[in-house]
């Protein structure tokens, strides 16, 4: 259970939420993008209180959620679903982020193809190819491969 | 080009209700459907693909683009209604 938790989020920074298992890290996120519904507490976002934040809302207007050991759906290839985020947004180049990350070899292959570091590496890609103006990242350094 | 829709994933919602509408059909062996047995298809049909949405990553992957979970509901419904109309009036015309 999580008791009267807070956090801000200033524009331009990196905001970092540490705390040890179980102490409801994860569950303050998902309350952040609406997956959790709070007994009481609003979320501010871009100076527009959201008593029920429901995340598609809060991602037309430049919210991006990765979360933790989440990747692209195996649905279509990671290619695909980088050019939709970008046909979508149109935010940072496509193939700036390709080459930044090194994922060229996986945009032929589906998500599940992916070993764990690979898969998280093409969903932070859709992150940077968004360029929200608000990034929420559960666990960024989990799963990530040494490149 | 920006704001585009997500195409691909809009094509597979389709697919995925033209699946299901047909399965329904055949299944209950009627050819052209009454009002409440429509209704019941229909309802059926937005259940189990919005079910199959629910998939986490496909579902997570969809918000991050802004597209909400009932934005895909209208999207099935309204292929749902079109089969059905389209099979309704080609029904009636063998029927005739």
């Amino acid at each position: 259970m999580l008791k009267a938790a807070s956090f801000w989020a200033r524009e331009g920074q990196i905001t970092a939420l540490m705390g040890r298992n179980g102490s409801g890290k994860t569950t303050l996120l998902h309350i952040a993008v609406g997956e959790v519904r709070p007994d009481t507490g609003v979320v501010r976002f871009l100076s527009t209180a959201y008593e029920r934040p429901r995340l598609p809302v809060l991602a037309r207007r430049g919210l991006y959620y990765l979360e933790a050991r989440g990747s692209l759906p195996g649905t279509f290839s990671v290619g695909a679903q980088l050019r939709m985020i970008a046909e979508r947004y149109g935010g940072q180049a496509f193939d700036e982020v390709v080459a930044e990350l090194e994922i060229e070899e996986y945009l032929e292959k589906r998500s599940h193809e992916l070993s764990g570091g690979e898969s998280r590496r093409a969903a932070l890609a859709g992150a940077m190819i968004r360029e929200p103006l608000c990034l929420l990242v559960d666990e960024p350094f989990g799963r990530r491969t040494s490149r | 080009m920006r704001n585009a829709p997500p195409w691909p994933y809009i094509r597979a919602f389709i697919l995925r209700a033209t699946i299901v509408w047909l399965a329904l059909h055949l299944l209950s062996f009627s050819l052209v459907f009454g009002l409440r047995a429509f209704t019941l298809a229909a309802a059926a049909t937005v259940t189990l693909v919005l079910l199959d949405a629910e998939r986490r990553n496909e579902r997570r992957f969809l918000a991050n683009l802004g597209v909400s979970r009932p934005a895909i509901g209208a999207i099935v419904l309204l292929t749902v209604t079109s089969l059905e109309s389209i099979w309704r009036i080609a029904a009636g015309g063998l029927v005739d």
